[in-house]
Formats: structure tokens, sequence, C-alpha cells
């Protein structure tokens, strides 16, 4: 090959040349000590100036001065940056291929520009294509592990459905079989009584659907972040929950200012200090609210001098509907809370555990652990079968 | 011969949005249509600092080459980094602090922010700065498509550099 060519006289390898550099197959750019264009060669760059700064037109070679002077002398060095498209203000270079060298023979930096190879719509399309696909595919993989938290969180509700509210369902038939009974014995009187104890319990059941749909979407309401000064949020829902003349609530510790979950924080603080109220069973009492910051948490307690838990309670207060039985008909408490508390807080991270030696010792204490960054939020994101 | 231009890298996974981002920075316009980037392409743009002009040079790099381009001359002298993840794929949010290490290891001490983008199409969850920002990154949401905070991101990251260059 190289003989051929040596064999060739000048002329047909300038015609050559020619030709590719006027078909914008490449062009060449000689450039000065200085780095400025002393010259060009090609419709390919014929977007460069002369007698401008290399880098005004070549923006790839920006910022790569002193790389770019280091080739001289140095015939064999090269400093290559391919596949590149420069951007000018109303027009784009084809996809090009840069390579700078030193001249011995012209004592000049050269850069050879050429046209990319494949650098054609197909291999553009083709691209899109692959890529469309992996971030499909990626896409995929997330959804189906959100999608196993959502069957997860579908399973529990359908056995809460299952355990919790078949019962009551049975005491309404029950209900309306003897207030059938009734009216067929003519005893308006009782049957009415019997409409009445229908109408409670329909309620205390749409109660129970509606805290139950609290439970289920706690962990995702409440989203947004807020710098809060937790000392005054816990403040406010102290000062708004009702209770006996007799019950002094304490706020202690240092509550720090913080970017936090305000409204998920609000509902924990609200759920604990209201059980505390709500389940003392003196009318005077003493209620400490507490904070300790650590290096990545908060530990909060809530801790009363009330009747407490036997520790064989313990772990079923923290289940969905588990002190329905105690409350009675009781509405403003579905026994929910606990539960609620919970799961909004195993959402972002954090965790709640409970001490109390009741009937030996009175008295009962909730801690909470509440992460300062809330951990991969995203990640954790669970999603209800009921909400959307 | 003018200022010299600092050169600000756009780096982060496949169709995360680096492209949409410089196309609304330097022409104000987007394309709904994905057009892959294939190497790089290079823009200038002129940022500004302090009212005064900074020259950058744009590199908008091809997601798909990875980790491949902390070895490419791509990122030789770059000044900056600017790291894109979509906010609607998790994915490319998980992996924008290991691009950031790989990104330093490369080029210590330059100026590195996140721009979680897409911010248009998300009405969820709240992301956490400190969880995402490890090394104190500046974080910003940004979207191609409304232009929110694309222009906002470079003037700081040109703030960044000249702090750093003075
Ligand atoms: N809604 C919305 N879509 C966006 C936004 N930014 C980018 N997109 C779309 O996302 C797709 C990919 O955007 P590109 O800018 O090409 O992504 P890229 O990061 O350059 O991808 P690669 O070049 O493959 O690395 C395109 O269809 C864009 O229209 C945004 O802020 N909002
Ligand atoms: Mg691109």
């Amino acid at each position: 090959m190289t003989a051929a060519l040596s064999r060739m006289r000048d002329a047909p390898l300038v015609s050559a040349s020619r030709l590719l550099a006027e078909r914008g197959f490449y062009g060449i750019i000689w450039v000065n000590s200085d780095l400025a264009v002393s010259a060009r060669y090609g419709d390919l760059v014929g977007f460069v100036d002369v007698g401008a700064p290399l880098t005004d037109s070549l923006l790839p070679f920006a910022g790569m001065e002193q790389d770019l002077l280091t080739l001289v002398n140095k015939p064999h060095s090269v400093l290559d940056v391919p596949s590149v498209t420069i951007f000018t203000k109303h027009d784009r270079t084809p996809r090009l291929n840069l390579a700078a060298v030193w001249s011995q023979s012209e004592q000049s930096i050269l850069v050879l520009v050429s046209r990319a190879v494949l650098s054609s719509d197909l291999e553009v399309e083709l691209n899109r294509q692959i890529r469309a696909r992996l971030i499909a595919e990626a896409d995929v993989v997330a959804k189906s592990v959100e999608l196993q938290r959502a069957n997860g969180d579908l399973q529990q509700f359908a056995s809460i459905i299952s355990h919790d509210l078949k019962a009551p369902m049975r005491e309404l038939r029950f209900l309306a079989d003897d207030a059938d009974t009734l009216l067929a014995a003519g005893d308006i009187d009782q049957a009415r009584q019997t409409l009445l104890a229908m109408r409670q319990q329909s309620r205390r059941m749409s109660d129970m659907m509606s805290s139950l749909l609290g439970y289920v979407t706690a962990a995702q309401r409440s989203e947004a972040l807020e710098d809060i000064d937790t000392a005054a949020l816990v403040t406010t829902i102290v000062e708004s929950l009702p209770r006996p003349a007799g019950m002094t609530i304490n706020i202690d510790g240092r509550w720090p200012k913080m970017t936090t979950l305000a409204a998920l924080l609000d509902l924990v603080l609200r759920n604990l200090i209201d059980n505390a109220i709500s389940h003392h069973d003196k009318d005077t009492g003493i209620i400490s609210v507490a904070v300790v910051e650590e290096e990545e948490a908060l530990e909060i307690s809530v801790t009363d001098d009330g009747p407490g838990i036997p520790p064989e309670h313990q772990t079923a207060i923290f289940l969905p509907f588990r002190t329905l039985a105690a409350a009675g008909a009781n509405a403003s408490s579905s026994g929910m809370g606990l539960a609620i508390v919970e799961r909004a807080l195993s959402s972002i991270g954090g965790s709640i555990n409970v001490a109390s030696d009741a009937p030996k010792t009175r008295g009962t204490s909730f801690r909470v652990r509440w992460p300062k960054t809330i951990s991969a939020m995203l990640k954790n994101r669970s999603t209800s079968p009921l909400a959307g | 011969m003018s200022a010299p231009a600092y050169k600000v890298m756009l780096l982060g996974q496949i169709g995360v949005g680096k492209s949409s981002i410089v196309q609304r920075l330097v022409f104000d316009r987007f394309e709904t249509s994905y057009k892959p980037t294939i190497g790089v392409d290079v823009y200038r743009y002129e940022a500004e600092a302090d009212d005064r002009p900074v020259p950058m040079i744009v590199w908008d790099s091809d997601g798909n080459l990875g980790d491949a381009m902390f070895r490419h001359v791509y990122l030789k002298e770059a000044s900056a980094a600017l790291i894109v993840g979509d906010i609607t794929r998790q994915d490319t949010i998980d992996s924008m602090p290991a691009i950031a290490a790989a990104f330093r290891t490369r080029l210590p001490g330059r100026s590195v922010s996140f721009l979680v983008n897409k911010t248009d199409l998300w009405d969820g969850q709240a992301l956490f700065d400190a969880e995402l920002a490890r090394d104190g990154e500046l974080i910003f949401r940004t979207s191609a498509l409304t232009g929110d905070n694309v222009k906002r991101a470079f003037a700081e990251t040109a703030k960044a550099i000249v702090r750093r260059t003075a």
C-alpha cells in the first residue's frame, strides 16, 4: 500500500484529498504557538475563524490549552477528543473526531477534524430504542418492589377486615333479626330500641372504617418537609388537647429546630399525648413529654402516671383495633391511634416502644425514635390499597 | 484573546434530562422526544457571577458511558460537575452520590451540584437533601420542561468556580 502510494505521482493524491475535504469528510486546522488559527482547509471546518483563538470555535479544546502546548516538538503525541458535536448559536456540527498533533515540517500544531463514522440517524435511533428499553426495564424492577409492598399492605388490610370487622357485622345482622322478630310480635317499643342499637353499631363501624383508612394511609400522607421549631409544635399540641384541670403536662428537654415531616410528627405526638390523657384513670396526674437530641435521631418520650399497661398487653396495643374491646362503643377511641403511629414511624425509619411495669407500679412510658434525616423516604414509600 | 472559559460537565444516567437542561439553558427550548446523546455535545454559555460574565463550555455527556466517563479525556480540566437525576426514577437519584465521588476522585476540590430534574412530573414525597448531598453538594430541583431552576443551577456553579479560582 505505502509502496503503491509512493509510486504515485502527487497529483492524484492531492486531488483525492481535495475531493474528500470538499465533501466534508475531514478538515485540517493549523494552529500557531498562541493557539490562534493560522489557516484551515476543508468544508468541515468552515465554521472555524482564521486569526481567532482555536478554542473560540473548537470549544472542546477550551481548558485544554496546556495539553495542546505540550504537543509542541513531540511528533508522536496525539491529543484525541472523539465523538463531539459542537453547538453554535444557530447551528450544530456533525459528530466529529478531533485529533491534535505536532507537525515538525510545518512547525505548527495541526488539528485533524473528521466526521465520526456511523453518525447516521439509524445509529441514533438504535440507541434511542436501546436506552428507552433500559429505562423501561429499570422502571419495571422498581414497580415490582413497590407492588410487593403494596401486596403486603393489602394482605394486612384484608386480615384486619376479616378479623375485626366481621364480629360487628354479625352483631348488626343479629340486631336486624331481633328487630324483625319484635316487629312481628308487635313490640314496637323494643323494636325501636333495637333500631337505635343498630344505628349505633353502624356508626361505630363507619368510625372503624375511617380510622382504618387513616391507618392505611398513615405512611403516605404528610409528605411535605418543613422547617419547624419542634418546641412550638409540641406546645401547640399540648395546648390544644382537652384535659381535666388537674392534669399537668410538662414539656422537658431541648426541642430543636429542624427540617422534617412536620405533619407526621404532629400526628405522632398528638396521638401519644392524647392517649396518655384519655387512658388516665384519675382526674389529677402528671404527663411528661421529653426529648433528647442524639446525633441521628430525636429520642422522644411521653410518660404518664396512669394505671400502666401490663406486659402481656404491650404488643397488642400496636395492632389495629386491638383496644376496641376495651374501648367499647366509645367513638372517640377507635383503637387505631397507636397502630397508626407505629406504621407512620416505620415508614420513615423510626420506631416506637413502650415501657410499663403494671400492675406492680403505675405509669407508662412511650419512647419514640424520630430520625433526623429521614432515611430513604422514597424507598420506604408504601402504597395503600385504598388510596388511588 | 477572549476570557478563559470554564469547562462544566453535565453527568448522570441515560434519559435523566441532561441534554434537555442544556437546551433549555442555551436556546430556551424543550423537546419532548428523546434523542440520546452519543459521545458529547459541547455548548458555549455565558453565566454571571456577581454581575460579571463567566464564560462556560458546557459538556453534555452520554449517559451510557457510565464509569468509563471517569477515565475519559472528556473530563480533562473540568471546573465543575452538575450531576442530573430523574426524580421519577429512583435509581437515577440513588446513583448521584457515587457519580459525585468518582468525579471528585479524578478532580478534587471542584464544584459539584445535584440537579433533581423533571420536577414537573412529580407530586410525590419529598426527597431528603441531607440523605442525598452527603458531601454538602448544592441541590437544585429543576425542570427542563418549565425551566425551573435551570439558570440558577448554572449561576450558582459559576459563583462557586469564581470563588475557587479567584
Ligand atoms: N417532563 C419532563 N421531561 C423531561 C425533562 N427533562 C427531560 N425530559 C424528557 O426526558 C427524555 C430524556 O431527556 P434527555 O435530555 O435526552 O436525557 P439525557 O440525560 O440527555 O439522556 P442521554 O443523552 O441518553 O444520556 C426526553 O424525552 C425529554 O423530553 C423535564 O424536566 N420534564
Ligand atoms: Mg443527552
